[in-house]
């Protein structure tokens, strides 16, 4: 566990490390970035809370071992669907039928938009299972319900 | 110490590896292409956004262009992810 100084200001800021990331991904088709930059900045939140509150206390908290587990056993899998999902649209579509907005607006550039959120959600759900995976799956880590 | 066919084999990959690299163009030279036959990269830059509609040429080329190379990168990682989470497990635990 470190300093009361890093703990609070990374309880202040990490919803906005989230927001940024959010923002990379979202804008993946007008500025640079996109889902794997975007990706990588919505786990980091989780690796700076980890390592400013030690892995003895995240591993007492309940929720993150069943926000842990919601993501090695759904959310992944759910994830992928939908990214197959943007792919099969953006193949089957025509891409004038798909977010036809100007060169420069949010809603523009067919398929693209769609595929880097998909894609960004993928990049965060996988590094967070890693990281998640070598933080809790230890030895004498117990499975409860 | 004998010469066994690994080390054969490491010459020959060496001394291809050589060659190739004193083929390549020099740092910071621009290879020449007649502009008659355009180069893959110069049709991505002049039809990216008029094709697409989206600015940024990278993501035109990853999601776009390169798409079904884009989704084997990210079964990559969802393997990956799927591999940690299997072998750290502890036996027998759901």
């Amino acid at each position: 566990m470190l300093s009361i100084i890093v703990r609070t200001i990374s309880k202040m800021m990490y919803l906005f490390m989230i927001l940024y990331g959010f923002y990379i991904i979202v804008h993946g088709h007008l500025t640079p970035g996109g889902a794997f930059p975007g990706g990588v900045l919505m786990v980091s939140p989780i690796v700076l809370l980890t390592l400013a509150y030690g892995i003895k206390k995240i591993k007492q908290e309940r929720r993150e071992i069943e926000l842990a587990e919601v993501l090695e056993t759904d959310a992944l899998i759910a994830i992928l669907g939908v990214f197959l999902f943007t792919v099969l649209i953006a193949k089957v579509m025509p891409r004038e039928l798909l977010l036809t907005g100007s060169p420069g607006t949010l809603a523009s550039g067919g398929p693209i938009p769609l595929l880097n959120f998909g894609g960004g959600l993928e990049v965060t759900a996988a590094l967070a299972i890693i990281f998640l995976s070598m933080v809790f799956m230890k030895k004498g880590w117990r499975h409860e319900h | 110490m004998s010469i066994k066919p690994a080390h054969l084999l490491i010459a020959i990959l060496w001394i291809l590896l050589m060659v190739a690299a004193v083929a390549m163009p020099a740092f910071g030279s621009f290879p020449d292409r007649a502009p008659t036959m355009k180069s893959v990269a110069v049709y991505y830059l002049e039809n990216g956004m008029a094709q697409t509609g989206a600015l940024n040429i990278v993501s035109t080329i990853v999601w776009d262009y390169r798409g079904y190379d884009t989704l084997g990168e990210v079964t990559v990682l969802f393997t990956a992810a799927i591999g940690v989470s299997a072998i750290l497990r502890k036996v027998g635990e759901a």
